[in-house]
Order: C-alpha cells, then structure tokens, then sequence
C-alpha cells in the first residue's frame, strides 16, 4: 500500500482499536494479557467522545463506557475518536488521553519517583523508561488487535459478539477468549 | 518561551514518528557536524521571512551552540525544535502605516500612493517595527531513541510535524513515517494474507443493519 493511503485511508483502524480496547476490558474485567508483554490492567475513564461523520456524544463522568449513553452512541453507528485510559502495570500506573484517529497520547501522567531537583539527566531516563514500559504493554496490545482484525474470524465471530455486547445482550467471553487464542497462538505457532 | 511539558518534567503530549532509511551507525559520531549547521540562527529585522526554526537545546531554547553533551543522553538524540516568529499586532502595524503614508504623501506633494509604493513602505515600516520588538519564541522537544527508532515530537500539530520532517530530514538524511494506525500496523511486519485483508479493509459497523434487527 502506498503511504498516503497507509496513512489516510487507515485511520478507522484507531477507532476500531479503542473500541476494540473496550470490549476486551468488559470480558475480560480489565486484566489484559498482551502477546509477549506483561500482563496490565486497563480502562476507559472519566471521558470518552464517539463520532459518526459530524454527530459526537461526548461523555463524562467516572467510567462514562459503561453507561447506557456509550453502548447506545456505538448502536447508532459511532465509534470512540477520542478515549482517557488508565493502565496498570505492576506498582506502575499511567491515565492518558488516547488520540484514535493518529494513535496519539494526551496529557500522560507517568508514575515518576525522582523529583524535579534530582540530577537533570536521572530524572529524564527514569521518564522515557516509564514512557517505554507504557508503549511496550500498548504496542502488543495493538498488535493483538491487529492480528485479530486481519483474520478470518474478525467478521464471522467476533464482529458478532462486539454487537451482542454493545446491544446489551450476553457477549459469550468464553467463546470470545477462545477465538482469540486460536488467532493469536495460530500467529505464535507460525512464527516459530 | 516555549512549552514547559514534554520530555523533561510535567504530564507528556507528543506525536510519535519512526525513523528509517539509510540511519548510520554511528549517529553521534556522524551526524553532529549536520546539526550544529542546522542549529537555529537568530531572526533578523531585515529578513524577508517571517519566522525561522532550527536546532536548540533541548533544556534551554536560547543555546543554540550545540555539543555531544547537550544532544546525546545515551541512546537518545535530544533536540529543541525553536521556531521564532515576528509578531506584530495588526493595530500597532495598521496605526504606523497610517502615520508613514501620511508623512510620504506631503513630502511628495501627492494625493494617494501606488500599490508599489505602499509595499515598499509597508516592508520599510515592518523593518522598523521589528527593531522595536523581540521575535515570539517557541520550542518543541524532540527525542529520537536510536536502539527503536522512534521518535517523539513534544506537539501534536501539523504545522509543527511539518516543519520537523523538514529539519530532521535536512539534518540527519533519513526519512520520518508518522505513527498512524495504518503506519503501526504495517511495522508489524504482516504476512501476506494479512497484507491482503489489509489492503482491502473496510470498517466495522456495530449498529445492526435492518435484517439483523429482525
């Protein structure tokens, strides 16, 4: 693909993904298990904005996915452009606002120990270790979505199972977490 | 001054970029020269450009004789992107203006001035207004992780990734991708039926069509 269609014409992908993101903390009661990461917690938060052209539901509120409003605005077609997330990973805990439509990180708040007036250089290196602890656990999360979503069962099972659960219906997890491990540990198996 | 979040203290906004192409291996032994060329020279009352950016440092904006010790922090390249501009406010200009065409139409005795005349005092009036005033500074912290090759740029602005494509190609010959969500799935390195599904991806709806509400 060229790259301005990389680029432009794939964008939706980031929405999908947020989605994505959202769908696989509700089954899996935030604990996310990462292909080659460790495994994190993570949310959506305080603020979510779901856009369908030029309609946006902006919702606030402390976990404003799970209200009816969030389940309602995906019914009508809108997908989230605009998420705050928090992840834990260990004793290490990260909020942001996650950009879809570019993949870009708002307002990270890293859990920093140094402080400002500890030597210059130390306080930079234990940021951008932080920074790539986060980027390490959201890049494999990202690659677990894109995976799933290139593979066959994206549209004939999982597809299905997304509208289940954003209509309010049961969304079988078991059948959910076994397709997904058949995708994923597929791709493992092939790339040994 | 420029924004005081980004790399080195407060809560992180940024735009990520991978860096590919011919990438030397030795960065810091090769590339310093080609910043310190590109290092950001002062804005002169004179020049016709408006604004003028180049390379800083990433902990002052205003030392711009940059050295191994203020760029390269282990593995990372580290870089203030200064942008200066001449800003001038539009009444003080219109108000100046006004007084200058005034006092060249009695000295030579005419009614109206033509439009070359008027850009000629336009930029003569610009000039000196500008010897009056400091240009409005602004500096965007830039991390390259040479063991990734990804970099942050400290903005998300598309005027700003601009000028950074820019200047970082210029300065250091290698290409800049922007992460997309398209960019970083490509990264991944996709077989090639991924590549296809990929290639002919549509998005997914979640509101049910009309049949499958039946």
């Amino acid at each position: 693909m060229e790259l301005l269609d990389l680029i432009e014409g794939r964008r939706f992908m980031g929405r999908e993904f947020v989605v994505w993101l959202w769908f696989e903390s509700e089954m899996q009661e935030t604990n996310l298990h990462p292909t080659g990461a460790d495994p994190v917690s993570m949310w959506l938060e305080a603020q979510i904005t779901l856009v369908l052209e030029k309609e946006e539901s902006r919702l606030k509120g402390a976990i404003p996915a799970s209200s009816p409003e969030a389940k309602e605005a995906l019914r009508q077609g809108k997908l989230p452009k605009e998420a705050k997330m928090r992840l834990v990973h260990g004793e290490r805990e990260y909020a942001w606002t996650l950009k879809a439509d570019s993949l870009a990180l708002s307002g990270l708040k890293l859990p920093t120990q140094l402080k400002k007036n500890d030597e210059k250089h130390e306080v930079f290196y234990e940021r951008m270790m932080l920074l790539e602890d986060l980027e390490t656990s959201l890049s494999a999360l990202y690659a677990d979505f894109v995976r799933l979503r290139l593979a066959d069962p994206w549209d004939d099972e999982i597809v299905p199972l997304m509208k289940n659960w954003a209509h309010g219906e049961k969304a079988d997890a078991g059948a959910y977490l076994a397709t997904k491990r058949a995708v994923l540990g597929e791709k493992r198996k092939r790339k040994k | 001054m420029g924004p005081t979040l980004g790399a080195l203290r407060g809560s992180l906004t940024f735009s990520r970029f991978y860096v590919t192409g011919d990438i030397p291996d030795d960065v810091p032994g090769t590339t310093l020269k080609r910043i310190r060329a590109n290092a950001f020279q002062p804005l002169s009352p004179d020049d016709e450009k408006n604004e003028g950016a180049g390379w800083a440092s990433i902990e002052d904006p205003f030392v711009t004789d940059l050295d191994h010790e203020k760029v390269f922090y282990n593995e990372y390249v580290c870089l203030g992107l200064r942008l200066d501009r001449w800003v001038i406010p539009g009444p003080l200009l219109k108000a100046h203006l006004r007084d200058a065409e005034q006092a060249l139409l009695a000295k030579r005795g005419l009614e109206r001035l033509g439009r070359q005349a008027k850009a000629e005092l336009k930029t003569m009036v610009v000039r000196k207004l500008r010897r009056q005033l400091v240009p409005s500074l602004k500096s965007y912290d830039v991390v390259w992780n040479l063991r990734t090759n990804v970099l942050h740029l400290y903005s998300q602005s598309e005027r700003i990734s601009a000028l950074l494509d820019d200047l970082f190609k210029r300065t250091f010959k290698v290409d800049l991708v922007p992460e997309s969500p398209g960019t970083a799935a490509d990264r991944l390195g996709l077989d090639a039926k991924e590549a296809r599904a990929m290639a002919g991806l549509e998005p997914t709806i979640l509101a049910r069509l009309e049949e499958e509400a039946r």
